[in-house]
């Protein structure tokens, strides 16, 4: 009998290919990082200015024990920009075989943006995000106001996403600003943006900003 | 106000002699938390991280942890702070001393520790206590708007108790 050579070579590829590819989506399944970010305040003003602060960070070593940080401040003032009390900001993650997470938060209390323009008696900004398998959800519950007014008006604690107000004079605010890609959400609970003439940004302050991702 | 309860714990002989000692001390007294007769080991993990919001009784509390214990079920590393708004008192743990996991009652993973935290009212002093905490992970992502899969329970004993609250916000994970 004849004895076909070509099925082997055939069948040997065919084989490794299979293990290539699982070994490809494992290694997609399993986040190799999370990063995380977390702050009180951060002004630009032409006239003042406040480094983002109390800022923690996430290391990047680590990951696989589990990591937190946390920063905190009593109290914070920018003359004419912004002022508030018991500031608390921290960031906490873990990468895992087939599972991995970052969680962020920042609060604030007794905020006063631009001599009162904008206050709340609280502030709360929380990022997660969280990787299972190959897919990667992130969101921004648990971030919310309280006692939130803008130019003198209330406006409700559970502000929509990425609500847009306008400032006459000075520029906009967005409230609860959240930018959500692929790996990750970034929470930034009020940013406002200072406009000079023709609307050119002129500088910018934000408060409570969190920070989530997975890699 | 905050306000004092007991944690029920495994069921069975173990929660009658739990609560047979507790009837005996006095209320402000420490429990007596051996191992390994006490504690259930590790079947549902050894590693557990978060970080998030609860609203217990209306309120605020903010918190972020890892714990992570040996094959043994002894704690080998581990952080956490919390956060309590409404009175501004922020908990910091200094030390770990028991780690557990077992089931949760939604079909998770619990990671059940305690040690000692400093606390700080305000502006005030710090001072230490002695603390429990449980986190279950019962699913992905963790939370929701409303009220999440995930719960955390901290106990600082003498002066708070948040209950098992499901999470507001953030999430749990055993590992």
């Amino acid at each position: 009998m004849r004895y076909n050579h070509t099925k082997w070579p055939t069948r040997l590829a065919a084989v490794a290919t299979i293990l290539v590819m699982s070994i490809g989506a494992a290694a997609g399944a399993t986040a190799q990082s999370v990063s995380g970010q977390s702050y009180g305040a951060y002004v630009q003003t032409p006239v003042a200015s406040q480094s983002r602060t109390p800022m923690a960070v996430l290391p990047s070593d680590g990951q696989a024990d589990g990591q937190i940080v946390e920063a905190s401040g009593d109290a914070l003032s920018v003359p004419g920009a912004f002022s508030s009390e018991f500031l608390s900001s921290m960031t906490t993650g873990a990468t895992g075989a087939g599972k991995a997470g970052a969680q962020s938060i920042a609060t604030v209390a007794e905020v006063s943006i631009l001599n009162g323009l904008i206050s709340a008696s609280r502030v709360f900004g929380v990022a997660s995000a969280t990787r299972v398998g190959g897919t990667t959800i992130s969101d921004a519950n648990g971030s919310s106001f309280e006692g939130l007014s803008v130019g003198g008006v209330s406006v409700a604690d559970d502000v929509a996403p990425n609500t847009r107000m306008s400032l006459p004079g000075v520029g906009y605010v967005v409230l609860n600003e959240q930018i959500q890609n692929a790996s990750g959400i970034t929470v930034n609970m009020i940013h406002v943006v200072l406009q000079g003439l023709f609307g050119s940004k002129v500088g910018e302050i934000i408060v409570e900003s969190a920070t989530s991702s997975v890699s | 106000m905050h306000k004092r309860r007991n944690l029920t714990l495994a069921a069975g002989l173990l929660t009658a002699a739990v609560v047979g000692w507790a009837c005996e001390q006095p209320a402000t007294a420490l429990p007596q938390l051996v191992s390994p007769l006490f504690w259930e080991g590790c079947p549902a993990g050894q590693k557990f991280t978060g970080g998030g919001r609860i609203d217990p009784y209306g309120e605020k509390v903010t918190f972020g942890f890892n714990v992570h214990a040996n094959g043994a079920c002894q704690p080998i590393k581990g952080q956490l702070e919390v956060v309590h708004h409404p009175t501004q008192t922020k908990y910091h743990s200094t030390s770990i001393r028991e780690f557990e996991s077992y089931a949760s009652p939604e079909g998770g993973e619990c990671g059940h520790w305690n040690g000692t935290v400093r606390a700080k009212h305000g502006n005030g002093d710090w001072h230490e206590h002695e603390f429990e905490v449980e986190a279950c992970d019962n699913g992905e992502p963790g939370s929701s708007p409303g009220t999440g899969p995930d719960t955390f329970h901290f106990i600082v004993w003498d002066e708070y108790d948040s209950d098992r609250t499901p999470l507001t916000g953030g999430n749990i994970q055993a590992h």
